[in-house]
């Protein structure tokens, strides 16, 4: 029954295609009319999957449609940021864009920076820590850089690949402090979670992944939390300091995740995703989700998420450029 | 023990035992689908276990992954396709056992040992968890960067007959791994410029390629070859079951013990299980000469290990939040959105709900054995399909499967140039698997080479510097030192006789 | 077609070479003392010493074996035009796939590869049709793949 009804639906769908698109288009409230991809860059699993995993279930019940989300990974998000950019501006392709998006073009990886987009709203933002094992001799922040500046060079850290955000997050630190970047040797790794398991098993020194990704070694009492690098504290761990208060330096920095589009989107679909992404954000059943996972919350209409974004881009490539990772 | 009480409680409820039931069609529906992987089952039933309690929302994941697990052997055994990459491993024994007119015993053995599997690592997860988790979090990048070249070197030296071939085939294996970003660098390698292959090559329409693709050209060539063999029926198979199990029982515990242990670590799942499995129940047959030919033996030691790791793999996954593979990753995330935050105070905090996580297991295991023996039953159908009719639709199953992983068509170029690649290979007698397992290994292999060099500083002899990592690093030497003899001795031995005929 | 190994062999060694030709471009990694070439040229030597193995192998086996033989089915036309045809029309499947979509490309590579084979015409037209809306339901719908709608835009 099902096959026959879709059957007709596609076949007359055929000849009445470029009239719906029109008249679909010409009215001020856009709503679609076939299912809607929201494109992920990284893989399933990880913590930009399972919230857009959360927002498509959401949206798919706010607009009648499927939404079914798509991870394109690998490239370091190269691959999956471009099938966003390049998708067709017709709202029926959205995406989860991601702070490295900031990051690539200065490294040469890509020509995509954020105002490639048409940016629909920021949804989160995490903050780095720096996290040690729990055995480790340095208990305290101001214990840590003492010993990075008695001995600089000597020390490892690791995180993420070369150049990816928790190295910058490091990098940019070290630089807070007056400290070449080599003053802590990185060691590249795949991801937070490679890295903390290192750490664990006394590899590297030094973890600088968020709080949320370390949460599972510190709840398992392998590793601490020392700092956050963050204007405040944040309340699910709310006997973390910040950078701020454990050395007075004011260096922050955070991996952010926010919905967006193809550049030009229609402002109708702009108008009807915006709303509905902010009615997401307040629901109780988002913010019970984050809290769960440990995810900061942060919200930024589009033209706030354009700046946010415009002043991150300018920040990393400051570090990128110091750290030597800047390709000009 | 109230929690258990509770536990039976919760488990014994009519909406809980039907999610199970529907989820375990699911699973083997997806399972038995080439390019639908267990992780993607698990991807798909998450937005559904949102709205559920949390003992169906999980007992509807143990069940389906366990489900697809099992599942990957079936168009495995039957069409050289295997339906997950856990399957890989042991896709040609099975397959030539198909040819031999024995499918039916093979899927009997894959879906009894995989319950047996299922059930053992269960129970290893039920008692050992705290003790193993503990042990597979003292590896650094030097363990596993030694545990990666053991398992590589099995794969060689140990599973197959000609070592050069099998070498060679895993170098290109290994090579074809390095194409795209570098995770260390971020530089992406062999890309010529092609964004897509930034993302390297998928190693799954690659699989598909290599063994499915290869054997549809092949076939295609020469649709009326008689490859379809009469299948014998084996009628009742609990009757053969008890030959086998007393015949090679020590297989059975190996198989469950190994695929327990390479469970538990992180970033090790039911995939390289099997392959390694496999290789040591071939190292240590007593008629290694019949592996490849259609031999029920290694598909037993091959089919428990990847089943008793998936119970294995929720170990660190439970007790420290840390995935054991990209599964568990997935469950990670169901645990935290029901509130059974993971770690040391899950056990504390809501036992019964553990327990009852546990029993999911347990009934899931034995519904595999009945549902499992149906969808034999049902898919040995597909053998009677005249192969003309079936070739195109086999290749367009792979086309799809490879198109679900990539979302483009970038996953069917790959399966095409794999499926060319795989038949010119196999047309020289070079092997396959040895390929698929270099792309396998080959992130992890040269991810903890890098880093354990960058942390040295060059010094190689850091990689003998931890009390692990010596036992793992001598223990990998040896068997290099014990295969390279070995291949001296048979060049010696294969001289002599050519000279002693000339 | 089955070569000689001596040919694997050079093929193997041309392969290595380009690999430490592809990686002397690559960068180094700033503050790093081994870059992303290390890994690749370590593989390649080892392919370049197993073409060496390979070629001795091949020099030496007794008797010798021609360096290309063609197996029996490569000598029949038919034959051979099935493996080009099934190759073509996965090709043609990636190039048309986009645009004319999922259903029809899916239906019409069936049909003409069940015709090829010498499938009764209308057991091929019932086969292909069935299998394509088959798997654009199990896949497409339930399994909610993304599979190209091409000309049925809105095929809802």
């Amino acid at each position: 029954m099902l096959r026959r009804r879709t059957l007709l639906a596609g076949s007359t769908g055929l000849l009445a295609a470029p009239a719906l698109v029109t008249g679909a288009s010409a009215q001020a409230q856009w709503s679609p009319n076939r299912p809607i991809t929201l494109v992920v860059p990284w893989g399933a699993g990880g913590g930009t999957d399972a919230t857009a995993r959360f927002v498509g279930a959401a949206l798919e019940k706010e607009l009648s449609q499927p939404v079914n989300v798509v991870n394109r990974t690998g490239g370091s998000g190269v691959v999956g940021h471009s099938a966003i950019a390049t998708a067709p501006a017709d709202g029926y392709t959205i995406g989860m864009i991601t702070v490295e998006i900031g990051m690539m073009h200065w490294q040469g990886l890509t020509e995509l920076k954020g105002t490639s987009y048409t940016p629909l709203a920021l949804m989160n933002s995490d903050p780095p820590g720096v996290q040690v094992k729990s055995d480790s001799p340095h208990q305290t922040l101001k214990a840590l850089a003492d010993a990075i500046k008695a001995n600089p060079g000597r020390m490892t850290a690791s995180g993420t690949g070369q150049g990816g955000i928790w190295h910058l997050a490091l990098a940019g630190w070290l630089q807070a402090m007056q400290l070449p970047p080599d003053a802590v040797r990185w060691v590249p790794s795949n991801g937070a979670a490679p890295a903390m398991q290192d750490l664990a098993a006394g590899g590297v020194d030094i973890v600088t992944c968020s709080v949320p990704e370390a949460r599972a070694m510190i709840e398992a009492n392998r590793a601490k939390s020392l700092a956050i690098m963050a204007p405040e504290r944040n309340p699910q761990f709310a006997n973390v300091p910040t950078l701020k208060e454990e050395l007075g330096i004011d260096y922050t920095l955070a991996a952010w995740r926010g919905i967006a589009g193809p550049r030009n989107l229609p402002q109708p679909v702009v108008a009807r995703y915006v709303p509905l992404l902010q009615k997401i954000w307040n629901s109780d059943d988002f913010k019970t989700f984050m809290n769960s996972r440990g995810f900061g919350m942060t919200w930024r209409d589009p033209a706030g998420f354009a700046s946010y974004m415009a002043e991150d881009d300018a920040k990393m490539g400051v570090v990128m450029k110091a750290v030597g990772l800047a390709k000009s | 023990m109230g929690a258990v009480g509770q536990a039976f409680g919760l488990i014994l409820d009519v909406n809980v035992l039907l999610t199970i039931l529907g989820s375990a069609i699911f699973g083997i529906l997806v399972g038995a689908i080439p390019g639908l992987t267990a992780t993607m089952a698990t991807a798909l039933l998450v937005p559904v276990t949102f709205f559920m309690p949390p003992v169906p929302a999980l007992a509807a994941i143990v069940t389906a992954t366990a489900m697809a697990i099992f599942a990957g052997d079936i168009p495995s055994t039957l069409l050289r396709m295997p339906g997950t990459p856990a399957s890989a491993a042991y896709t040609d024994e099975a397959f030539a056992m198909t040819r031999k007119g024995q499918a039916e015993l093979a899927l009997g053995v894959n879906v009894i040992y995989s319950a047996v599997g299922g059930l053992f690592g269960t129970v290893v997860l039920m008692v050992a968890a705290p003790v193993l988790a503990d042990l597979a979090l003292g590896f650094s990048s030097f363990e596993y960067f030694w545990l990666a070249c053991l398992g590589l070197t099995c794969g060689v030296f140990i599973a197959s007959l000609t070592p050069l071939a099998a070498m060679v085939s895993l170098l290109l294996g290994l090579l074809v791994a390095t194409v795209g970003f570098d995770a260390i660098s971020g530089y992406p390698r062999f890309t010529f410029g092609v964004t897509d292959l930034m993302s390297g090559v998928s190693f799954i329409p690659a699989m598909i390629g290599l063994f499915a693709v290869s054997e549809v050209l092949r076939g295609m060539a020469d649709p009326d070859n008689a490859a379809t063999m009469p299948q014998q029926r084996i009628g009742n198979i609990f009757k053969g079951l008890g030959a086998i199990t007393r015949r090679y029982w020590p297989n059975i515990l190996r198989g469950n013990a190994i695929g327990t242990v390479v469970g538990a670590l992180p970033g090790a799942g039911a995939d390289i299980a099997a392959w390694v499995a496999y290789a040591v129940s071939k190292k240590f047959s007593k008629e290694p000469e019949k592996f490849g030919t259609g031999h029920v033996e290694g598909i037993i030691d091959a089919t428990s290990a990847n089943n008793s790791s998936l119970g294995a793999a929720w170990i660190p996954a439970l007790v420290f939040g840390i995935p054991g593979d990209s599964i568990t990753a997935i469950v990670i995330g169901v645990l935290y959105m029901k509130g059974m935050n993971p770690g040391p105070t899950v056990f504390i905090q809501n036992p019964q709900l553990i327990y009852a996580v546990f029993m999911a297991f347990i009934v899931a295991n034995i519904l595999m054995v009945p549902l499992g023996l149906a969808a034999i039953r049902g898919a040995t159908y597909i053998l009677r399909v005249p192969r003309r009719v079936l070739l195109p639709i086999i290749l367009l199953f792979c086309m799809v499967g490879s198109f679900a992983i990539t979302s483009s068509v970038y996953g069917i170029i790959i399966m095409l140039a794999a499926g060319v690649v795989g038949w010119i290979m196999e047309e020289n007698g070079i092997p396959v698997a040895p390929a698929i397992l270099g792309l396998v290994l080959g992130e992890l292999l040269e991810q903890t080479f890098m880093t354990s060099m960058i942390k040295a500083e060059g010094n190689l002899l850091a990689f003998f510097d931890r009390p692990l990592s010596v036992v793992l690093g001598v223990l990998t030497i040896l068997v290099w030192l014990f295969a390279g003899l070995n291949a001296i001795r048979t060049l010696i031995r294969s001289r002599k006789e050519a000279a002693a005929a000339g | 077609m089955r070569v000689n190994e001596a040919v694997i062999g050079v093929l193997l060694i041309v392969l290595a070479v380009a690999v430490f030709l592809a990686t002397a471009s690559f960068p180094r990694i700033p503050g790093q003392p081994y870059g992303p070439d290390l890994f690749p040229r370590l593989v390649g030597a080892l392919l370049g010493l197993a073409g060496v193995m390979m070629i001795i192998r091949g020099v030496a086996m007794t008797p010798r074996r021609p360096l290309v033989e063609f197996p029996e089915w490569a000598r029949s036309h038919r034959a051979a035009g099935a493996i080009v045809l099934a190759l073509a029309s996965v090709i043609a499947y990636i190039l048309v796939s986009d645009t004319v979509g999922f259903v029809i490309s899916a239906a019409v590579m069936l049909l003409v590869l069940m015709l090829y084979l010498r499938v009764r015409p209308h057991v091929a037209v019932i086969a292909s049709v069935a299998t394509t809306l088959m798997v654009e339901y199990g896949f497409g719908s339930l399994m909610r793949i993304p599979l190209p709608r091409g000309l049925l835009v809105v095929f809802a």
